[in-house]
C-alpha cells in the first residue's frame, strides 16, 4: 500500500486521524460559534464571551445527544424489538 | 413624553429616538453588501457596511471551517461532479469553493483508449487517481507514479465534507445579514448580549 508510505501533503492528502475523529468536534464548534456570533451579537465587546459560551453549549449538547442515542440503541430498542 | 420602540414595543429611555432603517450605516437593506459577501465571506460587513471587526470575525469563522475541512479531508471533499448534493452547500462559500473544485477537477486523471485508427479517445469521465498511479501532462494515468492527490475515505472524508458544507451554510447567514440586517443596536436591547 504505497499511499500509506507517502508523507502528508496539506490540502492534497487526507489526515490520518481516523482514531480520533471525535476531537474535530472542538474546532468545528469553535468556528461555527465564531461565524454565527459574528452576525448575532449586537456589541462586539461581548463577542469572545458569547463564542466561548456557544462553543461549550454545542460540545455539551453533542455529548448529551451521543449519550441519549447510546441509551436508546443499547437499552430501549432491545425492549421494543422482540428477540429473534 | 415616552417613545415606544418600534420592534419590541417597550419604552425607550428619555431622549432616545426609535431606530429606523434610515439611521446609521449598519442598518437598512443593502444589496451591494450582499453581493460583496457572496464574492468573499465577510466582505459585505468589512468593506461595504464598514463593520470591520464583524466582517473579520465572520470571515475567520467561515474560512476557518472551509480551510480546516480541506486540511482534514484534502481537496477531494470539494467535487461538484461526484458529490453534487454536498457541493450545493459548499458553493455557498462563494467563488472560493468553485476555484477549489476547478483545481480538483484538473487534478483528476482521464483513462484513454487507442481506437482502430490510432487515435486516443477518452473512456468515461475523469476520475481520481489510484494510490499507485501518477498523472501525465495530458491527464492520463501513469502506473507507478506519485498521485497528484489522494482521495479521502471514511471519517476523514465525512468530516472534511461536513466542515466545508457547514462553512457554506454559515456564509449564507452572513450574506443575508449583510444584505438585510435585523440586528438591533445595543441601546434598543438594554442588557441583551446575544
Amino acid at each position: 500500500m504505497m499511499f500509506l508510505e507517502l508523507a502528508y501533503r496539506p490540502f492534497l492528502d487526507p489526515l490520518n486521524a481516523h482514531g480520533v475523529w471525535y476531537l474535530f468536534l472542538l474546532p468545528m464548534s469553535l468556528f461555527v460559534s465564531i461565524a454565527y456570533k459574528s452576525v448575532r451579537v449586537s456589541e462586539m465587546k461581548h463577542f469572545m464571551r458569547q463564542v466561548i459560551v456557544m462553543t461549550i453549549q454545542i460540545i455539551i449538547a453533542m455529548i448529551a445527544l451521543g449519550v441519549a442515542v447510546y441509551l436508546f440503541v443499547q437499552h430501549i430498542v432491545p425492549l421494543i424489538v422482540p428477540k429473534g | 413624553m415616552a417613545v415606544n420602540c418600534p420592534s419590541s414595543g417597550s419604552n425607550l429611555p428619555k431622549g432616545q429616538t426609535p431606530l429606523t432603517h434610515e439611521t446609521g450605516t449598519t442598518e437598512g437593506i443593502n444589496p451591494i453588501a450582499g453581493l460583496a459577501a457572496i464574492a468573499f465571506p465577510g466582505a459585505g460587513h468589512f468593506i461595504v457596511r464598514g463593520e470591520k471587526q464583524r466582517g473579520m470575525w465572520a470571515a475567520a469563522g467561515v474560512l476557518g471551517l472551509f480551510v480546516a475541512g480541506l486540511l482534514i479531508g484534502g481537496i477531494s471533499v470539494i467535487d461538484r461532479r461526484d458529490n453534487k448534493v454536498w457541493f450545493i452547500g459548499q458553493a455557498l462559500v462563494g467563488p472560493l469553493s468553485f476555484g477549489v473544485d476547478m483545481i480538483h477537477q484538473r487534478m483528476k486523471v482521464q483513462d484513454m483508449i487507442v481506437d482502430g485508427t490510432g487515435r486516443a479517445r477518452p473512456i468515461g469521465p475523469p476520475r481520481p487517481p489510484h494510490p499507485d498511479e501518477g498523472r501525465a501532462a495530458n491527464g492520463t494515468p501513469v502506473p507507478g507514479g506519485t498521485p497528484p492527490y489522494s482521495r479521502s475515505i471514511g471519517k476523514m472524508n465525512e468530516l472534511g465534507t461536513l466542515f466545508t458544507t457547514i462553512a457554506g451554510m454559515l456564509n449564507l447567514i452572513i450574506i443575508v445579514d449583510a444584505a438585510f440586517p435585523t440586528r438591533k443596536r445595543p441601546r434598543e436591547r438594554e442588557g441583551a448580549i446575544g
